[in-house]
């Protein structure tokens, strides 16, 4: 995978990223622009 | 999801039709039977509208969609509504959704007004309350998505393609195998996680932006351009592929309905799938030998070199007996360390101490002799592999060549009949094989195309990897720009991962499908035919010799059967979705109904019984449409205890009931 994060927290973004995009699939009020932001603070906060 | 009832008002030929399934566990099968017409693939169409709003049920629209009798005996400015009711249990709730649409005659015409969906549940006391935690529609696709829906509704149409393994069939296959390992939420994931890394990119400082990294960006960002596109054409050119070898088939069947050339079109069609064969056998003895001399030609071609030094190193007394790849460096860190691999402590004068000084003696850099012995080893273990390389490459070569042979005779004799074929008496049949040949030529031409593409799309990928691990090497100043970078990092390992997740998973769920269907194809079949898939889901019949066969309407509907069977059984198979769910909270433990039109069309009695047998088994529920003439006989005495419900369709004025 890679050193900057454990593969706990790796597993844990995964699973996150999964279950937003399952939301983005099944409500069409998120847009790919609201997911990117998601994905990103989600990210930022497990990196910083 | 069990469905209890489905109640239809002026939906096509059902006024007000109300029909209860069975939802026992022993008898489990609902039977609704009637003569060709009455309305059996309108009542499948029904769960779609119900379900999913599809106007386009019948190539048509809306308009379509009420009455034939109401349409002609509104009044001007009249208003009626068409209802659909489909009462349901999920995870043991009851629940009903009903989606009405309404219509108006103005003057000449009847137009669809407003349309109207509800979903309710029922309360512990028995009473309906709406759920307002989700639109109607959002529920719906939460608990039964529209694509998990063609698991489970099969209309006549679909069962054909799938057995004809025409381009709908494998697209079929694909797709089912895709909605199991969620492909869309995947392929979302990587496309969102792409555009991550470009948000990401814009906050580097002004610094990291100079002249060089610009340009390798614009670079990068440009080939990633240049390889969308061509993605997006070799996926268009294989699906044009997949159009002519349907026109083929067409065609090909267009020749057999001639008595006069039938026997040398069959002839031709089976030595067509004898060339295909040859040619797999072929590129696998290709890759063979390429396997072969990856790993010899080390030792071959660095024979005599090796022999001469060995013949040198022998004059040498050489240490032996010290553990190999340690050095002197790693013996230094542990004595400065002061502390041994296995935790214990090393002081000076100890004799963990005194034995690894001693032991460094013999360890480069002090001493090259560890390292000299494994150089030996290696060039004794490649010695002798020239004669083991010649006799295993002269058996490829010997084989590779009778191969040949046999496709240049197969190929001669497809020529001569396709010859004869165009040079006969009949004009039609003249026509359809010049018009074959083009189709034939075009496909040759296209498979080449694709194959470049495809090799620059190789190309292109290693390209940007190597310009994206050079920008990686870019030393960073700025400790922002640092962190910048190392989120990159985290967000293309997670690309990478989910990327790897697919690939990795379909060859295991393509290979469970295979078995599930030839599982249940052996089950029903009185033969010994074994069913495989290629990459591209084209799938083989094979008899015990293991020869292509050309498979009559029957087998292809049970084809087609043991694949819905498969598909069914893979998509409620918890080891499967447990796959995906291991790394989701999905819930994997849903069953759902199998709602099928016609499945006996082209069978013989027998296999009419076999075929019944199996049904129950497809599904904790199954609704079964069948022609009255298919029902009778075998297939009901086969099926008959595990019938809960049992209903029969008769049409008359635009109008079916149910009795």
């Amino acid at each position: 995978m890679n050193n900057i994060i454990t593969d706990k927290e790796f597993t844990y973004l995964v699973k996150e990223i999964i279950n937003y995009e399952k939301e983005f699939e099944s409500n069409n009020k998120i847009g790919p622009h609201d997911i990117k932001v998601k994905i990103k603070k989600l990210i930022d906060e497990e990196v910083e | 999801m069990l469905i209890k009832s489905i109640e239809m008002v002026n939906f096509r030929q059902f006024i007000n039709e109300k029909i209860n399934f069975s939802i026992e566990s022993e008898k489990n099968v609902t039977v609704i039977h009637g003569e060709n017409g009455t309305g059996k693939t309108t009542l499948l169409k029904a769960f779609d509208w119900v379900f999913y709003g599809n106007h386009n049920l019948f190539g048509d629209g809306k308009e379509k969609l009420l009455n034939k009798s109401i349409v002609r005996n509104m009044m001007n400015r009249e208003t009626i509504d068409m209802k659909v009711e489909v009462c349901f249990i999920h995870k043991n709730i009851e629940q009903r959704l009903c989606r009405i649409q309404t219509y108006e005659r103005v003057n000449n015409k009847v137009v669809p007004k407003e349309s109207n969906l509800k979903i309710e549940s029922k309360d512990k006391n028995g009473r309906w309350e709406s759920i307002t935690t989700a639109t109607p529609q959002n529920h719906i696709d939460r608990i039964f998505p529209k694509s998990l829906s063609s698991y489970f509704l099969f209309d006549g149409e679909r069962i054909r393609n799938l057995g004809d393994n025409n381009r709908e069939g494998k697209k079929d296959i694909k797709e089912a195998i895709s909605t199991v390992l969620n492909l869309d939420v995947l392929n979302n994931s990587v496309k969102h996680l792409k555009g991550v890394i470009k948000e990401y990119e814009k906050e580097y400082s002004p610094e990291f932006y100079n002249k060089e990294n610009n340009d390798m960006i614009s670079d990068i960002n440009a080939k990633e351009s240049e390889l969308s596109i061509i993605i997006e054409t070799i996926r268009t050119k294989e699906n044009n592929d997949d159009l002519y070898k349907d026109e083929l088939k067409k065609l090909s069947d267009q020749l057999i309905s001639f008595e006069e050339v039938k026997k040398y079109e069959l002839e031709k069609v089976g030595l067509e799938g004898d060339l295909n064969s040859h040619q797999i056998s072929k590129e696998n003895l290709i890759s063979q030998y390429k396997k072969l001399f990856n790993n010899n030609s080390v030792g071959i071609l660095g024979e005599s070199l090796f022999a001469a030094t060995r013949k040198y190193l022998e004059n040498f007394e050489l240490q032996d007996g010290v553990i190999e790849g340690i050095s002197g460096k790693a013996i230094d860190q542990i004595l400065e360390k002061k502390e041994c691999l296995c935790g214990e402590s090393i002081e000076s004068g100890c004799r963990i101490h005194n034995a690894l000084t001693e032991l460094k003696k013999f360890l480069p850099p002090e001493n090259y002799g560890v390292m000299v012995n494994g150089l030996l080893k290696n060039i004794s273990s490649l010695h002798g592999k020239k004669e083991e390389y010649s006799l295993e490459a002269d058996r490829i070569y010997n084989e590779l060549l009778a191969l040949q042979i046999e496709i240049d005779k197969t190929s001669n004799r497809i020529n001569e009949i396709s010859d004869y074929l165009e040079t006969n008496d009949s004009e039609t049949i003249k026509n359809i094989e010049k018009k074959r040949k083009n189709i034939v030529n075009n496909c040759t031409s296209l498979s080449i195309e694709i194959d470049q593409l495809k090799t620059k799309e190789l190309v292109l990928k290693a390209e940007i990897k190597e310009q994206k691990n050079r920008l990686k090497e870019v030393e960073l100043s700025n400790s922002a720009d640092q962190l910048i970078q190392r989120k990159i990092e985290v967000v293309e390992s997670l690309i990478l991962y989910f990327e790897d997740f697919y690939d990795k998973q379909e060859s295991e769920v393509k290979s469970h499908l295979q078995d599930l269907v030839g599982n249940i194809f052996n089950s029903i079949m009185t033969k010994d035919y074994k069913i495989s898939f290629d990459e591209k889901y084209n799938f083989y019949v094979k008899d015990n010799n293991s020869e292509d066969i050309t498979m009559s309407e029957g087998e292809k509907q049970i084809t087609s059967l043991s694949f819905i069977s498969g598909i069914v059984n893979m998509a409620k198979d918890s080891d499967l979705n447990k796959r995906f769910s291991s790394i989701t909270d999905a819930d994997s433990t849903e069953i759902y109904p199998v709602v099928m039109d016609s499945p006996f069309g082209s069978l013989d009695n027998k296999h009419r019984k076999n075929v019944a047998t199996e049904i129950p088994k497809l599904s904790r529920q199954t609704i079964l449409f069948a022609s009255s003439s298919q029902w009778e006989g075998e297939v009901s005495r086969a099926i008959l205890s595990n019938v809960g419900k049992q209903y029969k369709m008769v049409y008359e004025d635009d109008v079916t009931k149910i009795i």
